[in-house]
């Protein structure tokens, strides 16, 4: 019973930057299992809840708290082996190999002195393969794709083999068949009982694929809920801008090609 | 010890290393101007520093000074110095997520200089030999950290700011150098040349000294930063979320850079370009890891630097060129290099 009422929950988080809000009091929740999506037009203060949520940024005012135990007084390391977070843009500058990348992801469950073990580079090759990215473990990253480089760096996160994921337009640089494929794969992580946060762009991605969705507009939640009330017509309208050409068929435009 | 997947040849490598290094050493004392046979090198260094006594060789004393008291000192210091600048160099470039990061153009160098310099003028050195590499050690903290508030906004620093506010503060620390110089009794122009072209030429065993404990030292705390390193080259955020408190590692990553910087600085003057150079071409042998990156630049740039002295000291003999005059020269064309690469290789491709 304990464990249900366990997760992660931000309250009335507030962000500042010289006076001006960036996030104005969002609440929200993110259980083990589900995947929330995170939505709303640009400059909307998506990637600054996400920032606040990790812990990256200390929010002005409001918690972040995981498991009833605010972010702020978990130890650095034990914190991140119960979050990770896939930042916008990870692209890489210097030429690591996608296997040292992904091999990152285990330095919160390692020592100042220790070194990564062969069973880390087993289970690194394994969240290689879970983003379609097996056989590039020894291939110079600078190398890759952009969309390739987001994978290595979902691949990344996945080794830290946390409760808990955000990412930050994990399918933005994403080809169509790679963007339903990362979906996927977020949706299976939450089935295998991770809770997973994502800010997506593609509204229709994010009604077909995400449990509950969180619509920000100016800082303030504009909705929240599951897909149909939260991507509601009136939420497409008035915070979108955008209309449907005919009810209910929003969410359900694409297929994937089974190759 | 755990084993790393990704490297099994740890051993062989640190044996290279050794080996690479101390036939760095030996040629480069056995080497230059006044022809001494090999014989007599090996012989007075296994005297001098292994007490075997004269082994059954007899040295002429000339040879012996030239040696002990001259060669020696001199490639060693080149080693430690280069070593450092090396180290600081692939330290540099990670934190700051920069690959032209480097202590001479980002003005940590003629910072460091300013000080060394300002504290002779004020007759301290006499004193105390090691308040030198102290007040360089100062300069160079100094000079960081103003670049490092200039170029940086919330934690995140921006390249090309960082570049040119280096380069900006730089050129303002070699003219108040010049400056001191000029008002104080100790002007010459070798002295001038000295510092902003710098050098390891009359280099004694309290010079090495005064460079090598702080290096070693320092070096060896950053080794134990590699995995932090590697982390903030995967981006600030992503750095955080992997457990680096990455302002704070900063902070003691540009401290103990700048005691190697400084402690380079106050007895060889600025040498520009080793940190730029050296780290580049370790990768390219043993990758971006910096558990293992950091101890080759340092192995790569102790074998560089005496490598460099000894082309400033023969190719023109008996007249001997500025060190950092060579180092240029490779540097320089480098440095155009990667920045074509990184600024206009991306937007090409």
């Amino acid at each position: 019973m304990e464990r249900e009422k366990a997760h992660f929950r931000a309250a009335d988080l507030r962000y500042e930057i010289n006076g001006k809000a960036i996030v104005d009091g969002v609440s929200f929740e993110l259980r083990r299992g589900e995947l929330l999506g995170v939505a709303g037009p640009n400059g909307a203060g998506k990637s600054t809840l996400l920032r606040l949520a990790t812990g990256v940024l200390a929010p002005s005012g409001g918690e972040v708290s995981l498991d009833g135990v605010s972010l702020a007084r978990y130890e650095t390391k034990r914190l991140y082996r119960k979050v990770a977070f896939v930042p916008q843009n990870a692209y890489f500058d210097f030429p690591f190999r996608a296997m040292e990348v992904v091999l990152a992801g285990r330095y919160p469950h390692l020592g100042t002195f220790e070194n990564e073990t062969a069973e880390d580079g087993e289970l690194a090759e394994k969240c290689l393969e879970r983003v379609d990215m097996k056989g590039f473990s020894r291939r110079d990253v600078t190398t890759l794709s952009g969309g390739e480089q987001q994978r290595v760096s979902i691949a990344r996160a996945l080794a830290q083999e946390t409760d808990f994921l955000f990412l930050d337009e994990p399918v933005s640089h994403l080809d169509v068949h790679h963007k339903l494929e990362v979906m996927e794969l977020l949706r299976s992580l939450a089935r295998e009982g991770k809770g997973v946060a994502a800010v997506l762009h593609d509204l229709g991605l994010a009604g077909r694929f995400c449990d509950r969705i969180l619509v920000l507009r100016n800082g303030k939640t504009a909705a929240v809920g599951e897909p149909s009330l939260a991507l509601g017509e009136d939420v497409l309208r008035s915070v979108f801008r955008v209309k449907t050409a005919s009810a209910g068929s929003f969410c359900g435009n694409l297929t994937k090609n089974p190759d | 010890m755990k084993t790393r997947p990704t490297n099994g040849k740890t051993v062989p490598a640190y044996a290279v290393a050794a080996a690479l290094l101390s036939l760095a050493v030996l040629a480069c004392v056995s080497l230059g101007t006044a022809d001494i046979p090999f014989r007599d090198v090996l012989c007075v260094i296994a005297d001098k520093s292994l007490g075997l006594g004269a082994a059954g060789c007899s040295v002429e004393k000339s040879h012996e000074l030239i040696v002990w008291n001259v060669r020696l000192p001199r490639v060693l210091l080149a080693a430690a110095v280069g070593g450092g600048l090396s180290i600081v160099g692939a330290a540099m470039q990670a934190m700051f997520r920069n690959p032209l990061a480097e202590p001479g153009i980002l003005g940590w160098s003629s910072g460091g200089a300013l000080f060394a310099v300002l504290a002779i003028y004020a007759g301290l050195h006499r004193q105390w030999f090691f308040i030198l590499p102290l007040a360089a050690f100062a300069g160079t903290l100094a000079a960081a950290y103003a670049v490092y508030r200039i170029s940086s906004h919330r934690g995140f620093v921006e390249n090309a700011t960082l570049l040119l506010s280096g380069v900006a503060l730089g050129t303002l620390f070699v003219s108040l150098t010049t400056f001191v110089l000029s008002v104080s009794n100790a002007w010459s122009m070798k002295e001038m040349l000295f510092w902003i072209m710098g050098g390891v030429d009359s280099r004694t065993w309290t010079h090495f000294a005064a460079a090598f404990f702080p290096v070693a030292a320092a070096s060896a705390a950053l080794v134990f930063h590699a995995k932090d390193l590697n982390a903030m080259l995967l981006g600030r955020e992503t750095a955080k979320t992997l457990g680096v408190d990455t302002e704070r590692a900063t902070r003691r990553l540009m401290v103990l850079s700048s005691l190697i910087v400084g402690a380079s600085v106050a007895v060889s003057g600025i040498v520009g370009f080793v940190g730029l150079i050296v780290p580049h071409m370790a990768r390219l042998v043993v990758g971006v890891d910096h558990r293992r990156l950091l101890p080759a630049s340092f192995v790569a740039g102790a074998v560089f630097l005496p490598a460099a002295d000894l082309l400033a000291r023969t190719v023109m003999e008996p007249r001997e060129l500025r060190l950092g005059v060579i180092t240029s020269f490779v540097g320089v064309p480098f440095f155009v290099f990667l920045l074509r690469r990184n600024f206009m290789g991306k937007r090409g491709a």
